[in-house]
């Protein structure tokens, strides 16, 4: 992928041909039915999201019958799945997972993503390869051993168990990540700072840290994504509902109170908001990272 | 994302040996730097795999310990009628979603690039959003919504007089894999339209635009030149939907919890229900659940090779 045209920056001005193109009739009737099709398709991906967040509105005695949407709006499911279903609890295991697990990564990720890219040293490229193989890994293979690991180091059912297997899990890409900025970064600036008297170190934290922050940022709303919605491990590792974080508890509560549609899709779209907020608000690095990641590679 | 240019714009960058050290920082600083992440992949990932290969040719003895039984698990395995409805479910369901997600994907992502690049920006986001919830709420929601009665599928299938379609979904063996198929359909193609999507605004339009001077129509134009020019990415995409499909979970544990009959059991939740479900009678067969881990580790690597081997030789 050679290409010339960032996808951020188009030129301003539309060239005079498609301009011209902009009155013929054939072009508005296309324009028209790309809307059309944009809109029914948006409406199939979202329509769901929409029914999860009016069904968690609606009294309990209308969930099944009334009309989709409803005729009154309360907000009592929230309340009781955060108070009486105690989702409050796996809401903040799970920022305090996630968080711990994003600052674990995160030091690891460009320490090393630096150093892959930047330095050189005695089985670089040997290292580079084993530790990204783990790309490829599916979870399920080191699910039973990582078990009998936390068990021996008492860590079973912890949370602390569940950061550091989440960190391991993610720290293949997230380097992978890091290297890739840390390489695209013009070696002008840092020889730069070095003919200025500037150390190792202080090139290193000063110039090319601040510099591949929107590397970081990219590494942490994907790390953020995949351990908010994580569930396998998350089911495995931690049984005591009190200390799980918000996937497998919303998973566990449909067993006791599956007639309760309100009270489920209250708890449902709590676990969901946090992500769909992160992305709205970070989609240009998750563009970015998918553009690194999958573009590059 | 003009900051970033430089990652998605520069020409490959050199083979990281090749290249002359950019720092006057040396062996020691260098591999200490790669030191945190290296224990980390060392203690939770090699060594568990490690560990896994060793495990799978061992069984409990039923007091708490384990010996050593060669191959048994193996031997177990082909005549384990779980495991291979386990496997001919995860093979389906791999190579079906890879195929419609990839060609779904492309499509949508074609379709949103032929649009002004404001309201583009806007569906974009509206049709990612599916793949920014978890496969867990995703599972719960379709669950709901596929329950026999009440679900507002079924609801809205009698509505609109196709009342005779309605059906419990996940309740049958021929409907549950299709159902979790579409759903995963449902969820992910929003993602892999935003790779496609992303690599399309890195194509130069002049090379779209001097197609279109010789005359080419819009699906000409896709198939000729935006379709081989996309080439690396769709591999890519059928890589990560291969593997995704191999090691998948969650919809088929919370949609169906892998019933009914086995009938949604992958490779993944049969390992989850002989280690950790409660069906097993209190032992765990830790030796015949990493017998099938090593077996989804093998074919995941045997698929990774190929499909690299695949894009190498045309490269």
């Amino acid at each position: 992928m050679t290409t010339t045209v960032d996808a951020g920056v188009r030129p301003l001005a539309p060239p005079p041909v498609a301009r011209g193109r902009r009155r013929d009739p054939g072009a508005v009737l296309r324009r028209v039915l790309w809307h059309a099709a944009m809109v029914v398709i948006s409406a199939g991906a979202i329509g769901p999201l929409v029914w999860m967040v009016l069904t968690s509105l609606r009294p309990q005695n209308t969930a099944f019958s009334g009309p989709l949407i409803p005729e009154k709006i309360q907000f009592s499911a929230y309340v009781f799945a955060w108070n009486e279903l105690e989702i409050w609890r796996n809401f903040l295991n799970s920022v305090l997972i996630t968080g711990a697990t994003l600052v674990f990564t995160i030091v690891a990720a460009t320490l090393a993503g630096y150093a892959f890219a930047r330095i050189g040293f005695t089985a670089r490229n040997l290292l580079f390869f084993v530790i990204t193989s783990a790309l490829f890994l599916p979870g399920v293979a080191t699910l039973i051993p990582v078990y009998l690991e936390l068990q021996t180091f008492g860590l079973l059912g912890s949370q602390l168990g569940l950061i550091l297997v989440y960190t391991a899990g993610g720290v293949s890409f997230s380097l992978f990540l890091m290297r890739t900025f840390f390489e695209a970064l013009p070696n002008e600036l840092a020889e730069a700072a070095r003919l200025d008297g500037a150390s190792e170190v202080q090139i290193f934290w000063r110039v090319m840290l601040p510099l591949a922050m929107p590397g970081i940022a990219t590494v942490a709303i994907f790390q953020m994504i995949g351990v908010w919605n994580e569930l396998l491990f998350a089911s495995a590792l931690i049984s005591e509902p009190g200390d799980q974080p918000i996937q497998p508890a919303a998973n566990a509560l449909i067993g006791q109170y599956s007639t309760n549609w309100p009270a489920l899709t209250a708890a449902m779209t709590l676990s969901a908001l946090p992500m769909v907020i992160a992305y709205v608000v970070f989609q240009r690095w998750f563009v970015a990272g998918l553009t690194a990641g999958a573009v590059k590679t | 994302m003009a900051s970033l240019a430089p990652s998605t714009r520069t020409a490959a960058p050199p083979r990281p040996g090749r290249r002359r050290p950019l720092t006057g920082w040396s062996t020691p600083t260098g591999l200490s730097f790669v030191v945190p992440a290296l224990a980390f992949f060392v203690v939770f990932i090699a060594y568990p795999v490690a560990r896994t290969f060793y495990l799978s040719l061992t069984r409990s003895d039923g007091f708490g310990g384990t010996y050593f039984a060669g191959l048994h698990n193996y031997g177990v395995m082909l005549t384990d009628p779980t495991f291979v409805q386990a496997a001919v479910v995860t093979v389906v369901y791999t190579v079906v979603t890879t195929v419609l997600q990839t060609g779904l994907a492309l499509g949508l992502a074609l379709l949103v690039n032929a649009g002004p690049r404001r309201s583009a920006v806007v569906y974009r986001t509206l049709l990612f959003l599916p793949a920014a919830i978890s496969l867990t709420v995703t599972g719960l929601l379709w669950r709901l919504g596929l329950t026999p009665v009440f679900g507002v599928v079924n609801r809205l299938l009698t509505d609109v007089g196709l009342g005779a379609l309605t059906h419990p979904w996940l309740g049958d063996t021929a409907t549950v894999l299709p159902t979790i198929i579409v759903v995963s359909l449902w969820q992910a193609t929003g993602l892999f339209m935003l790779i496609f999507y992303a690599a399309l605004g890195n194509i130069d339009p002049a090379i779209a635009e001097s197609a279109r001077m010789d005359g080419a129509g819009p699906l000409r134009e896709a198939w000729s030149i935006t379709i081989p020019i996309l080439r690396p990415v769709i591999e890519v995409v059928v890589m990560l939907n291969v593997l995704n499909g191999l090691k998948v979970f969650d919809l088929n544990f919370v949609m169906a919890n892998g019933g009914p009959l086995h009938a949604s059991e992958s490779l993944s939740t049969y390992t989850y229900l002989l280690t950790f479900g409660s069906s097993t009678g209190g032992v765990s067969s830790f030796g015949y659940g990493s017998a099938i881990s090593v077996v989804v580790f093998l074919v995941a690597g045997v698929a990774t090779l190929l499909l690299y081997r695949f894009r190498k030789g045309d490269a």
